[in-house]
């Protein structure tokens, strides 16, 4: 997996490469451990899935954006993982565009 | 059978028992040498005490005879009236003492006052109460001795060398003679004549002389041999001279007599040592036997594993040994045992579409089973790569074998060709174990066609090829006696259909039986002979074959592909399953076999505690799709008897996890859930969706 992460004030957009499961889950976490973000954007153009580790994490991040009034939206998401986003009704809730 | 070493030892140890027996008997010599002169001085001392006593005792007498002769002298001459006359008295006495052969005469009266004496300016001269020096000590025989003799001593009136000998008178007052050394000796010398007769020292030969100042001997060991001139004895005796009473007195002591006492001991101690380092060099010995014993067997476990790297170098052992043949699935293991047997199998793709595998046990063990297997493995790779027909090919290896076969070893063999595109197998039986075919629609079942002769027995023999055909999925099973003879502790051995039946149950349990690289099944087996035989060493050795044969994919769709592999229950097993699924499957739903994937084995690495799982991949053909069956020995857990989460609560009401098996669920086609042997099954189907 790869991550690529930009920053342009307390905004951070996120793309991700590869696949975000167990294996991976933890590098995620780890790359969203940054203070004073209030805005995330996952690219999943990259992302060939995603499983429920993948889903903890952005759960988790989601529940510290809300925490801090912050957003949070998903894109370029394909169909896999907008699949595995409907199965867990996560797509609204992950701001999936 | 004594080795080099051993014999090198053995001299070794007889050379040091005889250096040390040498040794201590130089040292032994040495003190009895020392000993014995010690001895011998003692004697001599002895002896001359004894003798000295005698001739002490002789003299003695012969004084005692004069001063008596003289007692009565003297009452005789006391009736004369001169008797009283110092003058005349002294003059008597005097002629009488030289009669007497003394040089002293005193008549001593009851007061102890020298009356009469043969010197006349000494009469009167001496009252023994009151003397002083020699004459003192004869006052006694005024109160309480009869009789006294002195040995030569300073007198008391002129300090003359004198002995003196008394004795007393009954009415009061004694008699006294007295000689110088010469008058003594004179007096004594026939008194001595004969004392020494028959007195033997140490042993018969010794003897004691008495001689006079010119060296005439006056006693002799032997009865009449006196008057003969002294002669020293030479370096034949010990000899020894001492002045007794002023005579010369000689011990004679021959050394033969004390050479042969000290050889008697010297003898006895040296049969005392030998014995003593005979026993001791038993003891050194025998430790030193079972040193060299520890050192042959160690040399031996070294050939042992000589044998044994051998043996392993020439199969085998990397799995998968063809990775880019599906039609077939192939594993092999062997356990040697200590005593290496000769056991091998061999597996190899012929160009003609043909897989040949077989498996092999030579007789004997050690090295020369070990060599005779590298020869009969590359004889029957030979004989069958000619491509001769399978018999044919056989009886060639065989008449190769048999000839040159001087250890007259042999090997039986079973040696079976598959056909990839029909599944059909021909074999020829050497002799060997009837294999088990595991068929996927019955049960496990032995296939005892009719053996042809063990290979290298004897030549110019016919064998017979035989036909099976394998469906896609069934299994042949090859082994060696090392899995049917281990014997249990009371000797009953594990047997032909206690291992058809564990492979029956192990696979109705949902164990695995093949995987790509790797057999639970084959691994399962060899654990269940080793607990069979207790955990003792292996019997023989213990080699297993497994064949799959997966069908024919590439033509008619025939049946089905299954992989699986066994992984360790960390993150790192899940990782691997992933990548193993990479490896066999490139279909638009691996992604979703990938989360499935994800979530089944991390729950099983994070929850269920078991130490592995096996993931087995059927490619489903009717409907295409893909069957994923997970096993793992971990706490029996049902993941469909959970509930799912609600996934319409807003985000931060909804518990983090929990929704893996919800989706797992959501995705497949198909899931159940079984509980088998102690071990959780699950399986999902995958139906594509066209």
């Amino acid at each position: 997996m790869q991550i690529e992460k930009r920053k342009d004030g307390g905004r951070l957009a996120i793309a991700v490469q590869g696949r975000l499961d167990t294996n991976t889950a933890p590098e995620l976490e780890e790359a969203l451990a940054d203070a004073g973000v209030t805005e995330v954007e996952f690219d999943f153009a990259g992302l060939e899935y995603i499983s429920s580790a993948g889903l903890r994490v952005l759960l988790t991040a989601k529940k510290a954006l809300m925490g801090s009034g912050g957003k949070m939206s998903v894109v370029n998401a394909n169909e896999t993982v907008r699949g595995v986003f409907e199965i867990t009704g996560c797509s609204e809730l992950f701001g999936l565009v | 059978m004594k080795s080099m070493a051993q014999r090198k030892l053995a001299r070794r140890l007889v050379g040091a028992v005889s250096i040390a027996f040498l040794a201590s008997m130089a040292l032994t010599w040495m003190l009895h040498e020392k000993m014995t002169s010690r001895e011998i001085q003692n004697i001599i001392n002895n002896v001359f005490n004894d003798v000295a006593v005698d001739i002490r005792e002789r003299v003695d007498a012969r004084m005692f005879r004069q001063a008596m002769v003289l007692r009565d002298k003297v009452y005789e001459m006391r009736e004369n009236d001169w008797w009283n006359d110092p003058d005349e008295s002294s003059r008597r006495l005097r002629i009488l003492a030289d009669e007497l052969g003394v040089d002293e005469i005193c008549v001593v009266n009851a007061d102890g006052l020298l009356t009469h004496s043969a010197r006349r300016e000494e009469v009167g001269a001496l009252d023994f109460t009151t003397a002083e020096g020699q004459a003192r000590e004869f006052a006694s025989l005024l109160t309480d001795r009869y009789e006294l003799a002195q040995p030569l001593l300073p007198n008391t009136l002129r300090g003359e060398m004198i002995k003196y000998v008394g004795v007393w008178m009954p009415e009061g007052g004694f008699v006294q003679v007295g000689g110088r050394e010469k008058s003594v000796r004179n007096l004594a010398r026939s008194a001595l004549t004969g004392l020494t007769h028959g007195w033997h020292v140490s042993g018969d030969d010794g003897g004691i002389f008495i001689a006079t100042d010119n060296g005439t001997i006056i006693s002799h060991p032997v009865a009449g041999r006196e008057g003969g001139q002294w002669k020293d004895p030479g370096e034949d005796s010990y000899c020894e001279k001492r002045i007794i009473e002023g005579f010369p007195v000689y011990v004679v002591i021959p050394k033969r007599t004390a050479v042969v006492e000290r050889r008697l001991l010297v003898a006895t101690s040296a049969f005392l040592n030998g014995m003593a380092l005979v026993l001791a060099s038993i003891l050194v010995g025998i430790v030193i036997a079972s040193y060299v014993k520890d050192q042959l067997a160690l040399q031996r476990s070294k050939e042992m594993s000589m044998a044994k790297s051998i043996q392993e170098s020439a199969i085998p052992r990397v799995f998968p040994l063809f990775p880019e043949e599906l039609r077939m699935d192939v594993f092999a293991t062997m356990h040697t045992a200590r005593d290496v047997g000769g056991d091998f199998y061999d597996l190899y793709l012929t160009g003609s579409g043909h897989f040949i595998f077989m498996i092999a046990d030579v007789s004997g063990k050690g090295i020369p089973a070990a060599l005779f297997m590298m020869r009969a493995k590359a004889t029957i790779k030979g004989a069958v790569q000619t491509g001769l027909p399978l018999a044919e090919a056989v009886a060639e290896a065989n008449d190769a074998l048999s000839r040159d076969n001087d250890a007259n070893m042999f090997v039986t063999a079973w040696i079976g060709e598959l056909d990839l595109a029909a599944g059909v197998v021909t074999y020829v039986n050497a002799g060997h174990n009837p294999p088990v075919l595991v068929a996927r629609n019955s049960a496990p079942a032995f296939i005892r066609s009719r053996s042809g002769m063990m290979l290298g027995a004897m030549g110019g023999l016919p064998y017979t090829a035989h036909k099976l055909a394998l469906a896609p999925g069934d299994m042949l099973y090859l082994y060696t006696d090392g899995i049917t003879e281990q014997p249990d502790m009371r000797g009953e051995l594990f047997g032909e259909e206690r291992l058809r039946f564990s492979i029956e149950t192990m696979l109705a349990s949902g164990g695995v039986a093949l995987e790509r690289g790797d057999s639970p099944l084959l691994r399962a087996l060899f654990r269940a002979v080793s607990a069979h035989g207790g955990g003792a060493e292996l019997a023989d050795d213990c080699t297993q074959l497994l064949l799959r044969y997966n069908g024919d994919g590439g033509v008619g769709g025939a049946g089905c592909r299954r992989f699986a592999r066994s992984f360790l229950a960390v993150q790192k097993g899940v990782a691997d399953a992933s990548a193993f699924i990479d490896e066999i499957i490139e279909t638009a739903d691996s992604p979703k076999i990938h989360v499935i994937l994800d979530e089944i084995a991390s729950n099983i690495v994070k929850h269920s505690g078991a130490t592995g799982f096996d993931l087995a991949v059927e490619l489903l053909d009717s409907p295409a799709g893909v069957r994923l069956v997970f096993t793992d020995d971990g706490k029996p857990y049902d993941p469909l008897a959970h509930t799912d989460p609600d996934t319409t609560l807003p985000a931060e009401e909804r518990p983090i996890g929990g929704l893996g098996i919800m989706m797992v669920k959501k995705m497949a086609s198909s899931i159940s859930y079984r509980c088998a042997g102690g071990r959780n099954i699950l399986t999902i189907d995958l139906v594509n969706k066209k």
